[in-house]
């Protein structure tokens, strides 16, 4: 291949005119560039071995799967599951534990992380500034049984500091991880506590890059803080935030597993039944596959049709989007 | 720019310090909650007397988590998973992002679109597991290791790295006669340190964190990883084998209380000491991969 080829391929490549190249040149490139694509071997089998064959498997939904009989052999059933799930009792309970645990974690966590940039970013001293960040970053890094226990420990009826405050202003000590009221607050108010620091991080990079100039020219005009929080950063910033709440809007049937399964204590099973929980219970510890495969399947279509949509809107309103 | 704050302005800043503090006094308190139990005595937890400060200050509990074989073997099966899984996926994930990141490698909308693809959509829970029973994988530590290999999330990261690295320098290269597998193994590499460190780092604290797959992948007691066996004594104070977690201090039970947050501090110990000096890395990944992903 010389150097023409090489240049009318790399033509080819940005003017986005695939037709520029013919077969026998692609296969000369990959003939060429052969060490390329050995290096892509091994992603490829991973790829269709752990992603891809799985997806395949998903078929099991759709049969009476048997692992004795395997993937192929078993019992065509169709929507049997599906029907079986929607007509029973868990399913109301389950969609809304998992839609209301994400309602509110959308409309109060997610906010978070963007009013704590904005409050950070109003942190002149840099050491104070930095100081805050390592410790608001560090929660993140805890892993989800270290933090529910850090949550039981904090909330101990017996040793927690909180109820320790409550005694001490004259109240009397909550058991709260029994109370099946207190499960949403907890939940949410952990997740805003461990991951607003860590979360904030794109958002201050968002702010860094404002120009400097646009608030110098607003405060000349007269403008206050306030205001040129509202006309200057935030429209700025605009556009990061509705990627994240895209991303946050797909995921509002996916509530994970870990946290929930941690935190369910007997008594708020009720309320914290969701989706993932449910398949597990149902598929891992209960050995039904397919018809726990057919709600997780349902799970993931829908969650996936969220974002697709999620996008479309961002589109149409604000011209931004994800793709 | 000095110019006099309003009132307002004035009152803006104590509040947006107030939270500020308030939000980093909560997290501090609460460590020094868990700790501060960890290290009392047990009649003093058992008064109540114990808040933030430990009285009767005494490391038994200490003692019987470290001697617990449990725990042992659960850091040396985490370890395991750490020291194995880590180089894997930074090779391979390099091996992703190197072609990748060649502007005119043909097939490559097909290969992104391929791997950007298991972002969105996941088989989920059962085929996995399944997959996993079919491989042999089932209760061993590679279950925890080989599912996870490739992150497309990483190999954005470490492609745009490698779109960044200027073209000179790899031209220079060929003309030297460079073919594409020493531009990679004596230029790129050598170059993206600080990326692969970061992204090590992020796999490291990944397994270390782990406990689903663990909990569904892995039976065997004596493979258990270390976010297991702390859920076990920290749900029911005794650990994996059943027995109940104990020891004698001045003639009496120890608290199972103290024991509980003893284990909770003794498993995040080493990712609390090693975060702050590690911390500018984690943030520049996130950076990276986000602002420009």
């Amino acid at each position: 291949m010389n150097v023409n080829t090489v240049r009318r391929i790399k033509i080819a490549k940005t003017t986005k005119n695939k037709n520029i190249l013919s077969i026998q040149e692609k296969l000369a490139y990959i003939k060429k560039r052969k060490f390329l694509y050995i290096l892509l071997i091994p992603v490829f089998v991973y790829l269709i071995i752990f992603h891809y064959l799985p997806i395949w498997g998903l078929t099991i939904a759709f049969q009476d799967y048997n692992p004795l009989r395997g993937l192929f052999a078993s019992k065509w059933v169709g929507f049997k599951h599906f029907e079986y799930f929607f007509r029973g009792r868990d399913m109301w309970r389950l969609l809304r534990n998992t839609f209301l645990i994400n309602i509110y974690s959308l409309l109060f966590a997610f906010p978070m992380p963007i009013i704590f940039a904005l409050m950070l970013n109003e942190v002149r001293n840099m050491r104070i500034k930095k100081a805050i960040q390592t410790i608001t970053y560090m929660p993140h890094f805890l892993s989800t049984v270290v933090l529910v226990g850090m949550v039981f420990a904090v909330l101990s009826p017996s040793t927690g500091f909180i109820n320790t405050i409550i005694t001490k202003l004259g109240g009397e000590s909550v058991y709260f991880v029994t109370k099946p009221e207190y499960f949403r607050t907890i939940y949410i108010l952990s997740g805003i506590w461990a991951e607003t620091g860590w979360g904030s991080i794109i958002y201050i990079a968002a702010i860094t890059s404002i120009d400097q100039s646009l608030y110098e020219a607003a405060e000349i005009d007269g403008a206050k803080k306030l205001q040129q929080i509202f006309h200057i950063t935030l429209p700025s910033i605009a556009s990061t935030v509705v990627f994240m709440l895209i991303m946050r809007v797909g995921r509002l049937l996916n509530i994970g597993f870990e946290k929930i399964y941690l935190m369910s204590t007997a008594p708020v099973k009720d309320v914290a039944y969701v989706i993932s929980v449910f398949v597990y219970e149902k598929g891992i510890i209960g050995g039904s596959y397919s018809f726990s495969a057919a709600v997780g399947l349902f799970n993931s279509i829908i969650s996936f049709a969220l974002v697709i949509t999620a996008n479309k809107i961002s589109r149409k309103i604000s011209n931004m989007g994800m793709w | 720019m000095n110019r006099n704050k309003s009132m307002s302005e004035r009152i803006g800043m104590v509040i947006v310090y107030s939270i500020l503090i308030l939000f980093c006094s909560s997290i501090i308190l609460a460590f020094m909650n868990v700790i501060a139990i960890s290290l009392s005595g047990k009649t003093s937890v058992m008064r109540g007397e114990v808040t933030f400060i430990p009285k009767n200050v005494n490391f038994e509990a200490y003692k019987v988590i470290i001697q617990k074989d449990s725990v042992w073997s659960a850091y040396a099966n985490t370890l395991f998973i750490i020291i194995a899984g880590t180089p894997l996926q930074i090779m391979l994930t390099c091996f992703a992002a190197f072609p990748l990141s060649r502007t005119d490698l043909v097939g490559k909308k097909f290969i992104t679109l391929m791997l950007v693809f298991t972002m969105w959509f996941s088989a989920g829970m059962i085929p996995m597991f399944l997959l996993v029973r079919t491989l042999k994988l089932y209760n061993t530590l590679w279950a925890l290791i080989v599912p996870g290999l490739i992150s497309a999330y990483n190999v954005m990261i470490i492609r745009n790295f490698f779109q960044e690295i200027p073209s000179s320098l790899e031209e220079s290269a060929r003309i030297d006669g460079c073919n594409d597998a020493r531009v990679l193994f004596q230029i790129f590499i050598p170059l993206s340190k600080p990326v692969l460190a970061t992204v090590s780092l992020w796999v490291i604290v990944g397994y270390w964190n782990n406990y689903m797959s663990a909990l569904i992948y892995i039976r065997n007691p004596k493979l258990y990883t270390l976010q297991v066996v702390l859920r076990n004594i920290v749900l029911t104070g005794s650990d994996i084998s059943g027995e109940v977690l104990s020891a004698q201090e001045n003639d009496e039970e120890l608290l199972s209380d103290c024991i509980k947050y003893a284990a909770i501090i003794v498993t995040t110990i080493p990712i609390m000491c090693v975060y702050p000096f590690l911390q500018k890395y984690f943030v520049k990944g996130v950076i990276v991969g986000a602002v420009k992903g």
